[in-house]
């Protein structure tokens, strides 16, 4: 009997110690400071300051191979970084302005929007090196991997549209006209919808990915950026740069429905893995704000650097 | 001659492009000032929506639709007869403050973008107060290599001096 238990806790220990003994990281770039700094989420301290390329903005974290990826618009590359010796291993130069940047579940592809060479560039993670371009729209912007990896959205925030691309194939399977200088975009956990961030027209698309058209558009506050998907509450958090704060979307009835003041300029907006807490940087006041999902009020703030950005997935394990 | 044509003729050649473009980073400029005043004082030098041509000498004329009331668009000419529109965001009393946004931009008042300000008298130690300017906002330029007087350097100098000439003129009115 003892023995079978001792299997029995040995299994366990290996099908979830790994989740339970690991801690979540998030890497919020800042702009004015040429850096990554590392947020340990369970104390909310700083433990790590990495320095990148010129005036960083979007960040894509691996969910399994220990590596964040960062645009460096100004001097015009992507930063590899190892998130377990928390350094830099490569920059690569990628276009003109690379500022949108994502990674594939898989770990295996990372995508960046260049919003002068209106292009999606593809790294290859297994060399790290660009290996392919798709030509999109003018000025893309946010992107979102689906969850199968199979699909890529891209904003375009010159041509007020989402695209959507088919990975495998490099082609840009349908064009879906979103709101005005459409931003952020975020894919739902399920990928049954995908939502943008638009910042002129002071709005958020939701649009049915099966479908690929737009169901809703939701009224939020101004100049929004980005959004994080709260799947288990069926929220979204928007993040409103001009108002200094974040719009909390209710799914169900596709409103808005509560209003939380953070920093000064948010930006950048990600969900724990945990699902109970919303991170904001804030680019004016440097600091991050922590919002409890639950009650949706801001529960903490930390320091970060000069300008925070965090454009993209900004939390990872170790 | 050339040197002077040459930010306008690039941007007449990409006129197109800049009413929605701009760079990739976002600049700010965040200026104070102590002034020997009391807050209600230094208030009433600036609460004007268009007071503006009072208290900042680089500033000539100003002219406004609605006043003080939120919505209300400003004209500010500069030294140099360039015009900019700017439009009322938000307005306090109470708070001795308001906040503005550009409303479209021009390149030769400065070259930027998606400009958007706050001013503010607070309270500093003493019976003194403190005026905070700050704004956020990107080159105009629409691609990766502006010439050196369209770059964010250029554009975040020329604000600075722009915020700082008012702040000093402020506090000489003050006190």
């Amino acid at each position: 009997m003892t023995y079978i238990r001792q299997l029995i806790h040995i299994y366990a220990l290996l099908c979830y110690g790994p989740a339970l003994q690991a801690d979540t990281f998030a890497y919020i770039t800042n702009q004015g400071a040429d850096n990554v700094v590392v947020l340990d989420t369970t104390t909310y301290r700083k433990v790590a300051t990495i320095p990148v390329g010129h005036r960083p903005a979007g960040i894509a974290v691996s969910p399994n191979d220990a590596r964040a990826y960062v645009t460096n618009p100004e001097s015009k590359d992507i930063s590899i970084i190892d998130t377990r010796k928390r350094a830099v291993i490569k920059n690569v130069a990628v276009g003109d302005g690379p500022v949108g940047i994502a990674v594939n579940h898989a770990g295996t592809l990372v995508f960046v929007a260049d919003w002068y060479k209106n292009a999606i560039f593809i790294l290859d993670t297994t060399i790290l090196e660009i290996t392919d371009s798709i030509p999109v729209g003018r000025s893309p912007s946010g992107i979102a991997v689906a969850p199968d990896d199979k699909h890529l959205y891209v904003a375009n925030r010159d041509d007020d549209n989402l695209m959507v691309i088919d990975v495998a194939e490099r082609k840009i399977l349908s064009t879906i006209p979103v709101g005005k200088a459409p931003f952020g975009v975020t894919v739902s956990a399920q990928g049954d919808q995908v939502y943008v961030a638009n910042v002129q027209s002071s709005d958020v698309s939701i649009i049915d990915t099966q479908r690929r058209i737009v169901v809703a558009t939701v009224r939020v506050g101004s100049f929004p950026y980005a959004i994080a998907e709260d799947r288990h509450g069926k929220r979204l958090y928007v993040t409103n740069q001009h108002d200094n704060t974040v719009s909390v979307i209710d799914l169900g009835s596709g409103t808005t429905v509560h209003t939380i003041e953070v920093g000064e300029y948010p930006e950048g907006i990600d969900k724990h893995p945990t699902e109970s807490q919303v991170y904001v940087a804030n680019w004016f006041d440097d600091k991050v704000s922590v919002i409890d999902t639950g009650s949706m009020t801001v529960v903490r703030e930390i320091e970060t650097d000069s300008g925070s950005r965090a454009f993209g997935k900004f939390f990872g394990p170790d | 001659m050339l040197n002077l044509l040459r930010p306008a003729l690039i941007v007449l050649f990409l006129l197109p492009a800049l009413v929605v473009a701009h760079g990739p980073s976002r600049q700010k400029v965040d200026k104070q000032i102590e002034i020997n005043a009391p807050v209600a004082k230094v208030w009433g030098i600036i609460s004007d929506f268009c007071a503006i041509k009072s208290w900042n000498p680089a500033v000539t004329a100003c002219e406004s639709d609605k006043g003080n009331e939120v919505d209300s668009e400003r004209i500010v000419t500069l030294e140099n007869g360039q015009k900019m529109k700017e439009k009322l965001i938000k307005y306090s009393t109470e708070q001795f403050s308001y906040q503005y946004m550009m409303v479209e931009p021009n390149v030769e008042a400065f070259p930027i973008n998606t400009h958007g300000a706050s001013i503010t008298v607070k309270e500093g130690d003493g019976g003194k107060s403190i005026v905070e300017w700050k704004g956020a906002f990107y080159r105009s330029f629409p691609g990766p290599n502006p010439p050196p007087e369209l770059s964010d350097e250029a554009a975040g100098k020329a604000l600075s001096d722009f915020y700082t000439k008012g702040l000093e003129q402020i506090k000489k009115l003050a006190e």
